[in-house]
Protein backbone atom coordinates (compact mmCIF):
# COMPACT_ATOMS: atom_id res chain seq x y z
CA UNK A 1 0.00 0.00 0.00
CA UNK A 2 2.84 2.38 0.85
CA UNK A 3 4.87 1.45 -1.66
CA UNK A 4 1.80 2.20 -4.25
CA UNK A 5 1.47 5.71 -2.59
CA UNK A 6 5.17 6.60 -3.09
CA UNK A 7 4.64 5.37 -6.89
CA UNK A 8 1.63 8.13 -7.30
CA UNK A 9 3.51 10.58 -6.13
CA UNK A 10 6.54 10.26 -8.00
CA UNK A 11 4.57 10.24 -10.87
CA UNK A 12 2.64 12.98 -10.25
CA UNK A 13 5.73 15.03 -9.45
CA UNK A 14 7.14 13.88 -13.20
CA UNK A 15 4.01 15.30 -14.10
CA UNK A 16 3.39 18.04 -12.52
CA UNK A 17 7.21 18.95 -13.92
CA UNK A 18 6.01 17.68 -17.60
CA UNK A 19 3.32 20.16 -17.23
CA UNK A 20 5.12 23.32 -16.09
CA UNK A 21 7.45 22.45 -18.66
CA UNK A 22 5.24 22.42 -21.73
CA UNK A 23 3.20 26.05 -20.34
CA UNK A 24 6.76 27.38 -20.12
CA UNK A 25 7.05 26.79 -24.38
CA UNK A 26 4.16 26.81 -25.51
CA UNK A 27 2.63 29.89 -24.47
CA UNK A 28 3.19 32.28 -26.91
CA UNK A 29 1.52 29.82 -29.63
CA UNK A 30 -1.56 28.64 -27.36
CA UNK A 31 -1.48 32.65 -26.25
CA UNK A 32 -2.92 33.45 -30.05
CA UNK A 33 -6.28 32.18 -30.37
CA UNK A 34 -7.31 33.61 -33.91
CA UNK A 35 -10.36 33.47 -34.17
CA UNK A 36 -11.42 29.97 -35.17
CA UNK A 37 -8.09 29.60 -37.58
CA UNK A 38 -6.83 26.18 -37.22
CA UNK A 39 -3.94 24.26 -38.74
CA UNK A 40 -5.18 20.92 -38.04
CA UNK A 41 -5.92 18.72 -40.59
CA UNK A 42 -6.98 15.60 -38.99
CA UNK A 43 -10.47 16.86 -38.35
CA UNK A 44 -12.60 18.38 -41.05
CA UNK A 45 -15.85 19.29 -39.55
CA UNK A 46 -18.96 19.74 -41.36
CA UNK A 47 -18.35 23.78 -41.36
CA UNK A 48 -14.45 23.50 -41.84
CA UNK A 49 -13.19 25.48 -44.98
CA UNK A 50 -9.72 25.51 -47.10
CA UNK A 51 -9.01 28.79 -48.16
CA UNK A 52 -6.04 30.92 -49.31
CA UNK A 53 -4.45 33.61 -47.39
CA UNK A 54 -2.01 36.16 -48.82
CA UNK A 55 1.15 37.34 -47.08
CA UNK A 56 4.42 38.80 -48.43
CA UNK A 57 7.74 37.07 -49.15
CA UNK A 58 10.66 38.50 -46.53
CA UNK A 59 11.84 40.81 -49.28
CA UNK A 60 8.23 42.35 -50.37
CA UNK A 61 8.59 41.18 -54.00
CA UNK A 62 5.49 39.38 -54.01
CA UNK A 63 2.23 37.88 -52.14
CA UNK A 64 2.48 34.09 -51.50
CA UNK A 65 -0.71 31.97 -51.12
CA UNK A 66 -0.72 29.90 -47.91
CA UNK A 67 -3.54 27.20 -47.97
CA UNK A 68 -5.20 27.29 -44.37
CA UNK A 69 -8.22 25.69 -42.83
CA UNK A 70 -10.88 27.91 -40.93
CA UNK A 71 -13.66 26.79 -39.25
CA UNK A 72 -16.23 28.95 -39.54
CA UNK A 73 -17.33 28.85 -35.99
CA UNK A 74 -20.95 30.75 -37.33
CA UNK A 75 -19.03 33.66 -38.88
CA UNK A 76 -18.99 34.21 -42.69
CA UNK A 77 -16.29 32.50 -44.42
CA UNK A 78 -15.23 36.44 -45.59
CA UNK A 79 -14.76 37.16 -41.93
CA UNK A 80 -12.88 34.02 -41.48
CA UNK A 81 -10.52 34.24 -44.34
CA UNK A 82 -10.20 38.41 -42.55
CA UNK A 83 -9.33 36.65 -39.47
CA UNK A 84 -6.70 34.20 -40.82
CA UNK A 85 -5.47 37.03 -42.30
CA UNK A 86 -4.73 38.83 -39.64
CA UNK A 87 -3.52 35.53 -37.24
CA UNK A 88 -0.33 36.11 -39.59
CA UNK A 89 1.68 32.83 -40.87
CA UNK A 90 4.46 30.63 -39.51
CA UNK A 91 6.25 30.45 -42.38
CA UNK A 92 9.78 31.68 -41.91
CA UNK A 93 10.04 32.73 -45.44
CA UNK A 94 6.71 35.07 -45.38
CA UNK A 95 6.44 37.96 -43.17
CA UNK A 96 2.62 39.23 -41.39
CA UNK A 97 2.10 43.24 -42.52
CA UNK A 98 -1.10 43.45 -40.98
CA UNK A 99 0.05 45.16 -37.59
CA UNK A 100 -0.43 43.23 -34.74
CA UNK A 101 -3.13 45.16 -32.97
CA UNK A 102 -5.42 45.48 -35.78
CA UNK A 103 -8.77 43.97 -35.95
CA UNK A 104 -11.69 43.28 -38.35
CA UNK A 105 -14.82 45.26 -37.22
CA UNK A 106 -16.75 43.61 -39.94
CA UNK A 107 -17.15 41.89 -43.38
CA UNK A 108 -19.92 42.95 -45.41
CA UNK A 109 -20.66 41.57 -48.98
CA UNK A 110 -23.05 43.72 -51.92
CA UNK A 111 -22.87 42.34 -55.30
CA UNK A 112 -19.29 41.78 -56.19
CA UNK A 113 -18.17 44.16 -54.02
CA UNK A 114 -16.64 43.42 -50.26
CA UNK A 115 -16.30 45.85 -47.86
CA UNK A 116 -13.67 45.49 -44.83
CA UNK A 117 -13.42 47.59 -41.93
CA UNK A 118 -10.71 47.53 -39.32
CA UNK A 119 -10.24 49.79 -36.72
CA UNK A 120 -7.56 52.23 -36.13
CA UNK A 121 -4.55 50.49 -35.09
CA UNK A 122 -4.62 49.44 -39.10
CA UNK A 123 -3.11 52.35 -40.21
CA UNK A 124 -1.73 54.08 -36.69
CA UNK A 125 0.56 50.86 -36.90
CA UNK A 126 1.74 50.39 -39.74
CA UNK A 127 5.47 51.29 -40.55
CA UNK A 128 4.60 53.04 -43.81
CA UNK A 129 6.27 53.20 -47.17
CA UNK A 130 4.74 52.36 -50.47
CA UNK A 131 6.16 48.69 -50.74
CA UNK A 132 4.36 48.10 -47.34
CA UNK A 133 0.94 49.50 -47.92
CA UNK A 134 1.12 47.95 -51.26
CA UNK A 135 1.59 44.50 -49.62
CA UNK A 136 -1.07 45.44 -46.70
CA UNK A 137 -3.87 46.17 -49.38
CA UNK A 138 -2.46 43.84 -51.82
CA UNK A 139 -2.85 40.87 -49.20
CA UNK A 140 -6.35 41.88 -47.88
CA UNK A 141 -7.64 42.44 -51.58
CA UNK A 142 -6.21 39.50 -53.21
CA UNK A 143 -7.28 37.11 -50.09
CA UNK A 144 -10.86 37.92 -50.63
CA UNK A 145 -10.54 38.44 -54.13
CA UNK A 146 -9.96 34.63 -54.05
CA UNK A 147 -13.87 33.67 -53.53
CA UNK A 148 -14.86 34.06 -57.38
CA UNK A 149 -17.98 36.20 -56.44
CA UNK A 150 -16.14 39.01 -55.12
CA UNK A 151 -14.54 40.93 -57.42
CA UNK A 152 -13.85 44.09 -55.46
CA UNK A 153 -12.58 45.27 -51.61
CA UNK A 154 -13.49 48.14 -50.29
CA UNK A 155 -11.29 49.23 -47.29
CA UNK A 156 -12.83 51.34 -44.57
CA UNK A 157 -11.20 52.46 -41.15
CA UNK A 158 -14.21 52.28 -38.46
CA UNK A 159 -16.87 52.31 -40.57
CA UNK A 160 -15.48 55.84 -42.60
CA UNK A 161 -14.11 55.44 -46.41
CA UNK A 162 -10.52 56.70 -46.35
CA UNK A 163 -8.62 58.33 -49.21
CA UNK A 164 -5.18 56.39 -48.30
CA UNK A 165 -3.82 54.41 -45.17
CA UNK A 166 -0.42 55.49 -45.19
CA UNK A 167 -0.22 58.59 -47.87
CA UNK A 168 0.47 56.56 -50.86
CA UNK A 169 -2.12 54.44 -51.76
CA UNK A 170 -5.95 55.75 -52.94
CA UNK A 171 -8.37 53.53 -51.30
CA UNK A 172 -11.11 55.70 -51.34
CA UNK A 173 -12.22 53.05 -53.87
CA UNK A 174 -13.05 49.31 -54.25
CA UNK A 175 -9.94 47.84 -55.54
CA UNK A 176 -9.65 45.28 -57.74
CA UNK A 177 -7.82 41.83 -57.21
CA UNK A 178 -3.97 43.01 -57.78
CA UNK A 179 -2.30 40.17 -59.61
CA UNK A 180 0.37 42.25 -60.39
CA UNK A 181 1.51 41.48 -56.81
CA UNK A 182 1.27 37.60 -57.82
CA UNK A 183 4.30 37.69 -59.97
CA UNK B 1 -8.59 7.62 0.25
CA UNK B 2 -8.51 11.34 2.04
CA UNK B 3 -5.12 10.00 3.14
CA UNK B 4 -4.00 9.98 -0.89
CA UNK B 5 -5.38 12.68 -1.82
CA UNK B 6 -3.76 14.87 1.43
CA UNK B 7 -0.43 13.23 0.11
CA UNK B 8 -0.81 14.14 -3.50
CA UNK B 9 -1.34 17.66 -2.36
CA UNK B 10 1.81 17.94 -0.21
CA UNK B 11 4.02 16.39 -3.15
CA UNK B 12 2.15 19.21 -5.41
CA UNK B 13 2.89 21.54 -2.71
CA UNK B 14 6.54 20.63 -2.78
CA UNK B 15 6.94 20.94 -6.67
CA UNK B 16 5.92 24.28 -6.95
CA UNK B 17 7.99 25.17 -4.23
CA UNK B 18 10.76 23.83 -6.59
CA UNK B 19 9.54 25.52 -9.27
CA UNK B 20 9.71 28.67 -7.30
CA UNK B 21 13.30 27.98 -6.35
CA UNK B 22 14.51 26.97 -10.07
CA UNK B 23 12.99 30.89 -11.26
CA UNK B 24 14.62 32.47 -7.60
CA UNK B 25 18.31 30.67 -8.43
CA UNK B 26 18.17 32.55 -12.00
CA UNK B 27 18.46 35.88 -10.39
CA UNK B 28 22.26 36.82 -9.98
CA UNK B 29 23.58 39.00 -7.01
CA UNK B 30 23.02 42.58 -6.82
CA UNK B 31 23.78 44.24 -10.42
CA UNK B 32 23.82 47.56 -12.05
CA UNK B 33 21.10 49.30 -13.49
CA UNK B 34 20.60 51.57 -15.83
CA UNK B 35 19.07 54.80 -14.62
CA UNK B 36 19.79 57.33 -17.34
CA UNK B 37 21.44 57.82 -20.45
CA UNK B 38 22.40 61.32 -22.42
CA UNK B 39 24.57 62.50 -24.44
CA UNK B 40 26.13 65.89 -26.24
CA UNK B 41 28.15 67.27 -28.45
CA UNK B 42 30.72 69.88 -27.34
CA UNK B 43 34.44 71.11 -29.00
CA UNK B 44 37.66 71.45 -27.32
CA UNK B 45 39.79 73.53 -29.60
CA UNK B 46 39.09 73.21 -32.98
CA UNK B 47 37.85 69.26 -32.14
CA UNK B 48 34.36 67.83 -31.79
CA UNK B 49 33.77 65.39 -29.57
CA UNK B 50 30.50 63.19 -28.91
CA UNK B 51 30.25 62.24 -24.94
CA UNK B 52 27.57 59.78 -23.90
CA UNK B 53 26.99 59.39 -20.38
CA UNK B 54 25.33 56.33 -19.22
CA UNK B 55 24.36 56.82 -15.73
CA UNK B 56 24.23 53.54 -13.15
CA UNK B 57 22.53 52.56 -10.23
CA UNK B 58 25.87 51.28 -8.19
CA UNK B 59 29.89 51.49 -8.68
CA UNK B 60 32.49 49.44 -9.50
CA UNK B 61 31.39 48.84 -12.97
CA UNK B 62 33.16 46.20 -15.06
CA UNK B 63 33.45 46.78 -18.40
CA UNK B 64 35.29 45.67 -21.82
CA UNK B 65 36.20 47.62 -24.71
CA UNK B 66 36.57 46.01 -28.50
CA UNK B 67 35.80 46.77 -31.89
CA UNK B 68 34.57 44.90 -34.18
CA UNK B 69 37.19 43.35 -36.82
CA UNK B 70 34.03 42.17 -39.31
CA UNK B 71 32.18 45.92 -39.03
CA UNK B 72 34.37 48.76 -38.96
CA UNK B 73 32.53 51.47 -37.69
CA UNK B 74 31.31 49.61 -34.87
CA UNK B 75 32.63 50.26 -31.06
CA UNK B 76 31.32 47.25 -28.56
CA UNK B 77 31.21 48.47 -24.75
CA UNK B 78 30.21 45.24 -22.83
CA UNK B 79 29.05 46.22 -19.27
CA UNK B 80 29.41 43.35 -17.31
CA UNK B 81 26.67 42.38 -14.52
CA UNK B 82 24.17 45.47 -15.17
CA UNK B 83 20.29 45.48 -15.97
CA UNK B 84 19.25 47.50 -18.71
CA UNK B 85 16.32 49.38 -16.74
CA UNK B 86 14.40 52.01 -18.93
CA UNK B 87 17.27 52.71 -21.43
CA UNK B 88 15.60 52.09 -25.32
CA UNK B 89 17.10 49.74 -27.25
CA UNK B 90 18.13 51.76 -30.45
CA UNK B 91 18.84 55.40 -29.59
CA UNK B 92 19.65 58.12 -32.16
CA UNK B 93 22.85 59.76 -31.93
CA UNK B 94 23.85 62.86 -33.30
CA UNK B 95 24.79 61.43 -36.79
CA UNK B 96 27.88 63.74 -37.03
CA UNK B 97 30.43 61.53 -35.13
CA UNK B 98 28.46 58.32 -34.63
CA UNK B 99 25.41 57.49 -35.69
CA UNK B 100 23.50 55.21 -33.79
CA UNK B 101 23.80 53.28 -30.80
CA UNK B 102 21.96 49.63 -29.36
CA UNK B 103 21.75 48.14 -26.42
CA UNK B 104 21.35 44.67 -25.88
CA UNK B 105 21.29 41.83 -22.99
CA UNK B 106 24.13 39.34 -23.55
CA UNK B 107 25.13 36.18 -21.60
CA UNK B 108 22.17 36.69 -19.10
CA UNK B 109 23.62 39.24 -17.06
CA UNK B 110 25.26 41.84 -19.18
CA UNK B 111 24.89 44.56 -21.04
CA UNK B 112 26.50 44.94 -24.88
CA UNK B 113 26.45 48.61 -25.84
CA UNK B 114 27.29 48.85 -29.67
CA UNK B 115 28.29 52.60 -31.14
CA UNK B 116 27.94 52.77 -35.10
CA UNK B 117 30.42 55.51 -35.95
CA UNK B 118 30.25 57.59 -39.23
CA UNK B 119 33.11 55.91 -41.47
CA UNK B 120 35.99 53.93 -39.75
CA UNK B 121 35.99 53.64 -36.13
CA UNK B 122 39.90 53.73 -36.26
CA UNK B 123 39.22 57.33 -37.86
CA UNK B 124 38.21 58.05 -34.63
CA UNK B 125 39.65 59.08 -30.84
CA UNK B 126 37.90 57.56 -28.09
CA UNK B 127 37.95 57.06 -24.38
CA UNK B 128 35.91 54.96 -21.85
CA UNK B 129 35.98 55.76 -18.45
CA UNK B 130 33.69 55.78 -15.33
CA UNK B 131 33.65 58.73 -13.35
CA UNK B 132 31.93 59.01 -9.46
CA UNK B 133 28.97 59.94 -8.37
CA UNK B 134 28.68 63.91 -7.89
CA UNK B 135 26.69 64.50 -5.07
CA UNK B 136 26.94 68.36 -5.60
CA UNK B 137 25.43 67.94 -9.22
CA UNK B 138 23.14 65.49 -8.27
CA UNK B 139 24.85 63.12 -11.09
CA UNK B 140 25.16 59.58 -10.54
CA UNK B 141 28.22 56.90 -11.20
CA UNK B 142 27.93 56.77 -14.99
CA UNK B 143 30.08 55.48 -17.63
CA UNK B 144 31.23 57.88 -19.64
CA UNK B 145 31.86 57.08 -23.89
CA UNK B 146 33.59 59.79 -25.75
CA UNK B 147 34.47 60.10 -29.30
CA UNK B 148 36.47 62.51 -31.56
CA UNK B 149 35.29 63.47 -34.64
CA UNK B 150 38.51 62.97 -36.31
CA UNK B 151 41.94 62.85 -35.45
CA UNK B 152 42.69 66.52 -34.74
CA UNK B 153 40.62 67.68 -37.78
CA UNK B 154 36.94 68.85 -37.00
CA UNK B 155 34.17 67.38 -38.44
CA UNK B 156 32.09 69.39 -41.38
CA UNK B 157 28.80 70.42 -40.27
CA UNK B 158 27.72 70.01 -43.99
CA UNK B 159 30.36 68.59 -46.16
CA UNK B 160 28.68 70.55 -49.06
CA UNK B 161 29.35 68.26 -52.90
CA UNK B 162 31.38 69.26 -54.92
CA UNK B 163 29.61 71.76 -57.65
CA UNK B 164 32.64 70.44 -60.33
CA UNK B 165 31.01 67.08 -59.98
CA UNK B 166 27.58 68.25 -61.30
CA UNK B 167 27.13 67.44 -65.38
CA UNK B 168 25.60 69.02 -67.75
CA UNK B 169 21.89 68.11 -68.16
CA UNK B 170 21.09 70.07 -71.25
CA UNK B 171 17.27 68.84 -71.65
CA UNK B 172 15.68 70.52 -69.18
CA UNK B 173 16.42 74.12 -69.41
CA UNK B 174 12.87 76.25 -69.69
CA UNK B 175 10.48 73.24 -68.48
CA UNK B 176 9.16 73.29 -65.46
CA UNK B 177 9.05 70.67 -62.89
CA UNK B 178 7.59 70.25 -59.47
CA UNK B 179 9.35 68.15 -56.90
CA UNK B 180 7.57 66.67 -53.89
CA UNK B 181 9.72 65.87 -50.67
CA UNK B 182 7.13 63.37 -49.47
CA UNK B 183 5.57 63.26 -46.00
CA UNK B 184 6.45 66.46 -43.29
CA UNK B 185 5.76 68.07 -40.31
CA UNK B 186 3.80 66.08 -38.38
CA UNK B 187 3.76 63.63 -41.23
CA UNK B 188 7.20 62.08 -40.50
CA UNK B 189 6.86 59.03 -42.91
CA UNK B 190 8.25 56.00 -41.95
CA UNK B 191 11.45 56.00 -39.93
CA UNK B 192 14.64 53.38 -39.73
CA UNK B 193 15.95 51.31 -37.19
CA UNK B 194 18.24 54.21 -35.75
CA UNK B 195 15.37 56.63 -35.76
CA UNK B 196 16.14 58.33 -39.06
CA UNK B 197 12.91 60.00 -40.46
CA UNK B 198 11.47 59.82 -43.98
CA UNK B 199 10.32 63.26 -43.66
CA UNK B 200 13.84 64.48 -43.43
CA UNK B 201 15.77 62.21 -46.17
CA UNK B 202 13.05 63.01 -48.94
CA UNK B 203 13.91 66.95 -48.41
CA UNK B 204 17.34 66.89 -48.62
CA UNK B 205 16.96 64.97 -51.66
CA UNK B 206 14.57 66.83 -53.14
CA UNK B 207 16.48 70.47 -52.28
CA UNK B 208 19.73 69.06 -53.79
CA UNK B 209 17.93 67.53 -56.94
CA UNK B 210 16.20 71.27 -57.23
CA UNK B 211 19.44 72.91 -57.08
CA UNK B 212 20.65 70.88 -59.60
CA UNK B 213 18.07 70.58 -61.76
CA UNK B 214 17.95 75.19 -61.39
CA UNK B 215 21.73 75.20 -62.48
CA UNK B 216 20.87 73.54 -65.68
CA UNK B 217 18.10 75.94 -66.13
CA UNK B 218 14.59 74.34 -65.13
CA UNK B 219 12.20 76.20 -63.09
CA UNK B 220 11.39 74.31 -60.27
CA UNK B 221 7.89 74.46 -57.81
CA UNK B 222 8.54 72.51 -54.52
CA UNK B 223 5.88 71.36 -52.10
CA UNK B 224 7.74 72.05 -49.46
CA UNK B 225 10.77 73.76 -48.70
CA UNK B 226 10.94 72.82 -45.09
CA UNK B 227 10.23 70.38 -42.68
CA UNK B 228 6.01 71.70 -42.42
CA UNK B 229 2.59 69.60 -43.31
CA UNK B 230 1.85 71.11 -47.05
CA UNK B 231 -1.48 71.79 -45.87
CA UNK B 232 -1.34 72.35 -42.08
CA UNK B 233 -0.91 70.66 -39.35
CA UNK B 234 -4.39 69.24 -39.01
CA UNK B 235 -5.82 68.15 -42.09
CA UNK B 236 -6.86 64.66 -43.25
CA UNK B 237 -5.00 62.73 -45.75
CA UNK B 238 -7.17 63.57 -48.56
CA UNK B 239 -6.20 67.53 -48.00
CA UNK B 240 -2.52 66.63 -47.41
CA UNK B 241 -2.38 64.79 -50.77
CA UNK B 242 -4.43 67.11 -52.70
CA UNK B 243 -2.11 70.08 -51.39
CA UNK B 244 0.68 68.52 -53.03
CA UNK B 245 -1.19 67.53 -56.40
CA UNK B 246 -2.45 71.36 -56.55
CA UNK B 247 1.00 72.58 -56.53
CA UNK B 248 1.18 71.22 -60.14
CA UNK B 249 -2.48 71.98 -60.76
CA UNK B 250 -2.31 76.22 -60.11
CA UNK B 251 0.76 76.37 -62.44
CA UNK B 252 0.01 75.71 -66.13
CA UNK B 253 3.78 75.55 -67.42
CA UNK B 254 4.37 73.01 -64.99
CA UNK B 255 4.87 69.29 -67.10
CA UNK B 256 5.72 67.10 -64.55
CA UNK B 257 5.27 65.85 -61.19
CA UNK B 258 7.79 63.87 -59.43
CA UNK B 259 7.34 62.86 -55.36
CA UNK B 260 10.41 61.22 -53.52
CA UNK B 261 10.26 58.72 -50.37
CA UNK B 262 11.75 56.11 -48.80
CA UNK B 263 10.35 52.70 -48.80
CA UNK B 264 9.54 50.49 -46.14
CA UNK B 265 8.53 47.17 -44.92
CA UNK B 266 8.01 45.13 -41.86
CA UNK B 267 10.54 42.85 -42.46
CA UNK B 268 14.00 44.70 -42.22
CA UNK B 269 15.50 42.11 -45.29
CA UNK B 270 13.14 44.30 -47.95
CA UNK B 271 15.52 45.95 -49.78
CA UNK B 272 15.94 48.22 -53.55
CA UNK B 273 15.14 51.04 -55.34
CA UNK B 274 11.34 51.17 -57.42
CA UNK B 275 9.56 53.70 -58.99
CA UNK B 276 6.06 54.13 -59.21
CA UNK B 277 3.71 55.23 -61.80
CA UNK B 278 0.14 55.26 -62.73
CA UNK B 279 -0.42 55.04 -66.10
CA UNK B 280 -2.87 57.78 -67.12
CA UNK B 281 -0.43 57.63 -70.64
CA UNK B 282 2.67 55.86 -71.81
CA UNK B 283 4.60 58.84 -70.74
CA UNK B 284 4.35 58.14 -66.86
CA UNK B 285 5.67 55.06 -67.18
CA UNK B 286 8.55 56.19 -69.71
CA UNK B 287 9.53 58.80 -67.03
CA UNK B 288 9.16 56.17 -64.01
CA UNK B 289 11.65 54.04 -66.08
CA UNK B 290 14.22 56.99 -67.17
CA UNK B 291 14.53 57.86 -63.85
CA UNK B 292 14.61 54.25 -62.47
CA UNK B 293 17.39 53.64 -64.87
CA UNK B 294 19.46 56.26 -63.63
CA UNK B 295 18.77 55.25 -59.34
CA UNK B 296 19.55 51.76 -60.03
CA UNK B 297 22.82 52.66 -62.52
CA UNK B 298 24.23 55.19 -59.59
CA UNK B 299 23.44 53.89 -56.62
CA UNK B 300 23.89 50.31 -57.09
CA UNK B 301 21.11 49.00 -55.27
CA UNK B 302 18.71 46.24 -56.35
CA UNK B 303 16.33 47.05 -59.08
CA UNK B 304 12.56 46.44 -58.02
CA UNK B 305 11.38 47.77 -61.23
CA UNK B 306 8.55 50.32 -61.98
CA UNK B 307 5.18 49.62 -60.96
CA UNK B 308 2.05 50.77 -61.95
CA UNK B 309 -0.06 51.80 -58.77
CA UNK B 310 -3.02 53.35 -57.40
CA UNK B 311 -1.24 56.55 -55.38
CA UNK B 312 -3.03 59.20 -54.67
CA UNK B 313 -0.46 62.34 -56.39
CA UNK B 314 -0.07 59.86 -59.02
CA UNK B 315 -3.47 59.27 -60.19
CA UNK B 316 -4.94 62.95 -59.76
CA UNK B 317 -1.82 64.63 -61.56
CA UNK B 318 -3.09 66.22 -64.52
CA UNK B 319 0.90 65.95 -66.18
CA UNK B 320 3.05 62.82 -66.03
CA UNK B 321 4.04 62.00 -62.47
CA UNK B 322 6.04 59.79 -61.10
CA UNK B 323 7.11 58.60 -57.31
CA UNK B 324 10.48 57.39 -56.58
CA UNK B 325 10.80 55.12 -53.76
CA UNK B 326 14.61 55.59 -53.14
CA UNK B 327 15.57 52.83 -50.82
CA UNK B 328 14.41 51.11 -47.95
CA UNK B 329 14.65 53.04 -44.50
CA UNK B 330 13.68 50.19 -43.14
CA UNK B 331 16.44 48.21 -44.07
CA UNK B 332 19.90 49.03 -41.68
CA UNK B 333 22.11 49.12 -45.08
CA UNK B 334 20.10 50.95 -46.93
CA UNK B 335 18.85 53.48 -43.76
CA UNK B 336 22.72 54.46 -43.34
CA UNK B 337 22.62 55.47 -47.23
CA UNK B 338 19.91 57.37 -46.84
CA UNK B 339 21.52 59.27 -44.11
CA UNK B 340 24.72 60.10 -46.01
CA UNK B 341 24.98 63.26 -47.44
CA UNK B 342 26.81 61.99 -50.32
CA UNK B 343 24.60 59.03 -50.72
CA UNK B 344 21.40 61.76 -51.04
CA UNK B 345 23.43 63.50 -53.35
CA UNK B 346 23.89 60.75 -55.71
CA UNK B 347 20.15 59.61 -55.10
CA UNK B 348 19.48 63.60 -56.38
CA UNK B 349 21.49 63.51 -59.20
CA UNK B 350 19.94 60.64 -60.44
CA UNK B 351 16.67 61.28 -60.32
CA UNK B 352 17.78 64.66 -62.08
CA UNK B 353 19.38 62.54 -64.82
CA UNK B 354 16.23 61.03 -65.57
CA UNK B 355 14.24 63.69 -65.62
CA UNK B 356 16.41 65.43 -68.34
CA UNK B 357 16.95 61.96 -70.61
CA UNK B 358 13.11 62.22 -70.38
CA UNK B 359 12.49 65.21 -71.87
CA UNK B 360 15.58 65.05 -74.79
CA UNK B 361 13.99 61.84 -75.59
CA UNK B 362 10.24 62.43 -75.61
CA UNK B 363 10.39 66.58 -76.55
CA UNK B 364 13.03 66.51 -79.90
Amino acid sequence: MKITKILISMLLLVAVFMISGCNNTDVTKQDKPSAGVTTNTDKPADDTLEIKVYFPNNDASKLVAEKKKVKLKGATKYRAAMDALLAGTDDRKLTTVIPKDAKVLGVTVTGDTAKVDFNKAMVDKLSGGSTGEEMLVGSIVNTLTEFPEIKKVQIVIEGRKVETLKGHMDTSQPITRMEELLK
Amino acid sequence: MKGILCRLFIVVCCAIGFWGMNFGSCQAAPSHKVESFHYKSYKDGDRDWLKIEIGLSRDNLEYEVSDNPDKPNQLLVLMKNTKPGEIKKNIGLDRKIARYMTVREKNKNDLQIMIATDGDLATHEYKVYTVEKDKKTRKPYRLVIEIAGDEGKPVDTKPVPDIPEDELMDSVAGHTIVLDPGHGGTDNGASGPSLLREKDVTLSISLEAARILRENGARVLMTRFTDVDVFGPVATDKQELQARVDVARRDPSVEMFVSVHCNAFTNSEANGTGTYFYPHSSRDAMLAQYIQNEMVHSTGLRDRGITSARFYVLRNSRVPATLVETAFITNPYEESMLANVRCQYTMAKAICRGINNYFRDTLR
